[in-house]
């Protein structure tokens, strides 16, 4: 009995986690590549979901491909709202100093958030079901079919998150970019350019956190992106800022050791274990858990 | 946009804070009787408690530069103490006194592992603290009663005059946020606040030259936190009810909004925020939904509108750099600084090893930059390091200064009889102290001060400011030393902001900062570089003359006539070793010279 609550406590981690990994990507590739904190990732995230909630709603016929289309209007929003708050706060900031581009990013996350309140709606939306099935018993522990479909969306977006920054001519710039932008500006890389693509897969990575978000959970509010979105910052650092393994690998960690926390101490107090790992992680050990890689 | 920055900082002068304060506060007491109604004064004393709030943070933000998210918790625990104290029948000073001591202690207590981290990740802290205080403060039920919230709070007392009306709340008020003014002006007035502005601008710099960031920053954070704690007595007693709904993010994040709104470090403005962001709701009465949108783009709109406006300064002050004469700052130079270099031979027997480096290493990865490094430097020395780029210099210096921390070896300073090694503990400020001073490659000035400013930093290496400075009234200790300092080594004017200053400036500013800190042995990185040849040689007639004065100079330096023009002595280096150490005219520095730079030292032979 006690082993399938761990199993069960486990397992409910790694499904949080890999979502929290998902954010901590956005948050980890947007530093790594632009050297900024773009602190509205979690509110992203709350934009995808109602996109996704606005397509459902606009093909209410299609039961059939609902997941596809929750996907598609998730993408299609969060990229849109990412790259207009890119353009009109971030791009304006990029050799600013870093605090200044922190406080836009706030205010990017605390416009967002209250243009939701404001003209989409205040309440607590119950979101479609968009996953067929029912739960699975093995052994003891449950197992609701969205955690097969959040754990390999995240290893599939990771890997092609890791596929494009090291096969593609895309993936090529960025890493330029980020080494030093002066210089890859000079070798005739668009920094600017460079800054809107971080973005846009910055959106996607949160579009597709926020429609896990809400399979996970069942409903969507607009301020359903803060504590994720804290979340994810925490796994980031945790995983050693600017490295995309280290960040999934700090949203596992971060989601198993809530979930245990949340069976063996108390539910009230799960969310203080982000921060206080937050603070522990970045007073103790600000470069990260995993060793340092030498070059 | 330059005359509008000017005009507006004339309007806002700082120098004349004392004056509006008093109009300001005879207008405002004298306000009530002209029969502002009972809505009108809880309006005015909510503004009050913004603005001692706004100005606490500044001094967090504003004037030591460190970001913090996580504020209102400092204000929920002065709230929260003062209703449990209330509650227990305690009077209101002594609650206030118990309430604020006790946020500050927090301050501190939270301020010490935190504060070693940088920038960015601070605020993150910061925002992890504020919301660990408040999940804390919603669950803890046997104290804090949880989500319902604490009520019946006792109103404020002083003996047998009790606050009820809105019209005592609104002068209580009105005290709390004179004592934020008055707290704020003396902190910015005062050495410490310049200790505080200058590890704002740059902590490294600050710290070269003796400031101590992680006491100056706590002190920072703790006098913030007592302000905030303050204003959470205040609101608590007047309000006569908490909750933790009124200690949200959001609550954090209006703070930071007046501190920005208001700017960096000034006074006045900040207060004008805080009224600003306050009415701003009663203005759009009707429309509360919209009150946080607003705050989200006014905070983005004055990020943005403050970063093209820096940006057009800097155009402008390009333009008038390029105006800067040096002539004008060359005919300073005193006549005996026209010294010729026999005058530094004839010193250099002066007996007495200063530093003594055995066997310094250390790498990055699998670099090596500096490998068993070993020389001596005596007093009233000048020694040049010459080397290629990566040959280890600047490493060998902030080893040296305490920037970095070798891998193997040991510096020993000898100062008198007593030679003691430097251990790792002692960082770059500690280094200072003991007459270790460097100067960077990349001029690094602090910005917000003036060139006295600067100077002003530097002098109080060797004698920090105590922490109650700010509340004597106390004239600046021997400006006009200082000033005689900076008119010796040339800087053109005394009252430049740093970041309007040439590069020149900043160099010379550098310089007479260095200078100020009384070290003895400077560590000189690069001096000469970037200077037009008038400079170097007026750079070239300073270090002579500080060295005829008796102290000890490290100069890097890739222009080897420059050198020559001041050093008796070069050391050579070359991929993180010493390849040699000596008189130019010796065979082997000669030799090392012509590796370098493929020339030799052809002028001695």
């Amino acid at each position: 009995m006690t082993v399938s609550i761990l199993l069960q406590q486990l397992l409910n981690g790694l499904t949080l986690g890999c979502i929290y990994g998902l954010i901590a990507l956005g948050y980890t590739l947007i530093f790594g590549v632009m050297r900024l904190i773009f602190f509205a990732q979690g509110d992203l995230c709350m934009i995808g979901a109602f996109g996704a909630f606005g397509a459902i709603s606009l093909f209410p016929n299609g039961r059939a491909f609902a997941l596809p289309i929750a996907l598609a209007g998730a993408t299609a929003a969060a990229v849109a709202v990412g790259v207009l708050s890119q353009r009109v706060a971030m791009r304006p900031l990029r050799s600013a100093p870093r605090t200044k581009q922190l406080i836009a990013s706030i205010g990017v996350s605390i416009v967002l958030q209250n243009a939701v309140l404001v003209w989409v709606s205040s309440q607590t939306l119950v979101f479609p079901t968009v996953l067929p099935g029912a739960n699975w018993l093995i052994d003891g522990v449950t197992v609701n079919p969205s955690t097969p479909f959040i754990v390999v969306g995240a290893a599939i977006l990771m890997t092609a998150l890791e596929w494009t920054l090291r096969r593609t001519r895309l993936g090529l710039h960025l890493r330029a970019v980020s080494e030093s932008p002066e210089t890859a500006e000079l070798d005739g890389i668009s920094v600017d350019g460079a800054m809107t693509w971080t973005f846009i897969i910055g959106s996607i990575l949160a579009a597709c956190a926020g429609v896990m978000l809400c399979i996970h959970d069942g409903v969507a509010k607009y301020d359903m992106g803060f504590l994720p979105g804290i979340k994810g910052f925490t796994a980031a650092i945790v995983g050693g800022f600017g490295r995309p393994s280290g960040a999934m690998l700090g949203g596992i960690l971060l989601g198993i050791a809530e979930g245990l926390a949340a069976g063996y101490i108390s539910s009230i107090y799960k969310d203080l274990i982000a921060f206080v790992l937050l603070v522990v992680v970045l007073v103790a050990r600000p470069e990260g858990l995993l060793p340092r890689v030498s070059q | 946009m330059r005359t509008l920055l000017d005009a507006s900082s004339r309007v806002w002068g700082e120098q004349h804070v004392a004056r509006t304060g008093a109009v300001l506060a005879g207008l405002l007491c004298a306000a009530p009787m002209l029969g502002l109604d009972q809505y009108a004064l809880h309006l005015c004393a909510l503004v009050f408690v913004y603005a001692a709030l706004g100005l606490g943070l500044n001094v967090v933000i504003g004037l030591a530069g460190l970001l913090d998210l996580g504020y209102v918790g400092f204000y929920a625990v002065g709230a929260y103490g003062y209703a449990l104290l209330a509650r227990m029948g305690v009077s209101f000073l002594p609650a206030l006194i118990i309430a604020a001591t006790v946020a500050c202690s927090i301050g501190v207590v939270l301020g010490w592992p935190t504060i070693r981290t940088r920038g960015d990740y601070l605020a993150l802290v910061t925002l992890g603290f504020g919301e660990m205080i408040r999940i804390v403060v919603r669950n803890w039920y046997s104290v804090t009663n949880g989500p319902q919230g604490l009520m019946n709070i006792p109103p404020p007392s002083l003996s047998s005059f009790r606050i009820e009306r809105p019209l005592g709340f609104y002068y209580l008020g009105l005290a709390l946020a004179a004592l934020a003014v008055t707290v704020f002006w003396r902190l910015k007035q005062s050495s410490v606040g310049r200790c505080l502005a200058a590890i704002g601008d740059d902590e490294d710099a600050a710290a070269a030259c003796g400031v101590a960031p992680v006491k100056w920053k706590l002190y920072a954070f703790a006098i913030g936190a007592g302000l905030a704690g303050m204003a959470g007595v205040f609101f608590a007693s007047w309000q006569r009810f908490v909750s933790p709904e009124s200690f949200t993010l959001n609550e954090s994040i209006l703070i930071v909004c007046i501190v920005v709104l208001g700017g960096m470090g000034k006074t006045w403005p900040t207060v004008a925020a805080a009224a600003f962001l306050v009415l701003l709701p009663e203005a759009l009465r009707g429309l509360e939904n919209y009150r946080a949108l607003v705050l989200g783009c006014l905070l983005i709109g004055v990020v943005l509108g403050q970063t093209r406006l820096a940006r057009d300064a800097s155009v402008d002050e390009g333009k008038d750099s390029e105006g800067l004469s040096i002539e004008e700052s060359l005919t300073e130079s005193s006549e005996s600084a026209e010294s010729s270099v026999q005058d530094t031979t004839a010193v250099i027997q002066a007996p007495g090893v200063l530093i003594r480096v055995a066997n310094l290493a250390k790498s990055f990865g699998g670099v090596k930059a500096l490998e068993d490094v070993s020389f001596e430097v005596r007093r009233t020395e000048v020694v040049g390091i010459i080397g290629s780029n990566g040959a280890g210099k600047t490493t060998l210096f902030s080893c040296l200064s305490g920037a970095m921390f070798s891998d193997r070896g040991s510096v020993m300073l000898c100062d008198g009889e007593s030679t003691r090694p430097l251990v790792r503990s002692q960082g770059p400020d500690v280094r200072a102290h003991l007459g270790l001073v460097r100067t960077f490659q990349q001029p690094r000035v602090f910005r917000s001060l003036t060139t006295l400013g600067n100077i002003q930093v530097g002098a109080l290496c060797g004698a920090p400011p105590p922490i109650w400075e700010p509340l004597l009234r106390r004239k600046d200790q021997s400006p006009e030393q200082l000033r005689e300092l900076a008119l010796a080594v040339g800087c053109p004017s005394l009252d430049t902001l740093g970041f309007e200053m040439g590069f020149l400036e900043q160099k010379l500013t550098e310089l007479a900062r260095a200078l100020a800190t009384g070290s003895k042995l400077l560590l000189l990185d690069e001096p000469a570089a970037g200077l037009a040849p008038e400079s170097r040689h007026r750079m070239a007639r300073l270090i002579r003359k500080m060295n005829d004065e008796g102290l000890t100079l490290l100069v890097i330096e890739h222009d080897v006539d420059f050198l020559l023009s001041i050093c008796t002595r070069f050391l050579v280096m070359q991929e993180g070793h010493l390849i040699a150490d000596g008189a130019p005219q010796q065979e082997a520095v000669q030799r090392a010279v012509r590796d370098t730079y493929g020339y030799g030292v052809t002028h001695v032979a």
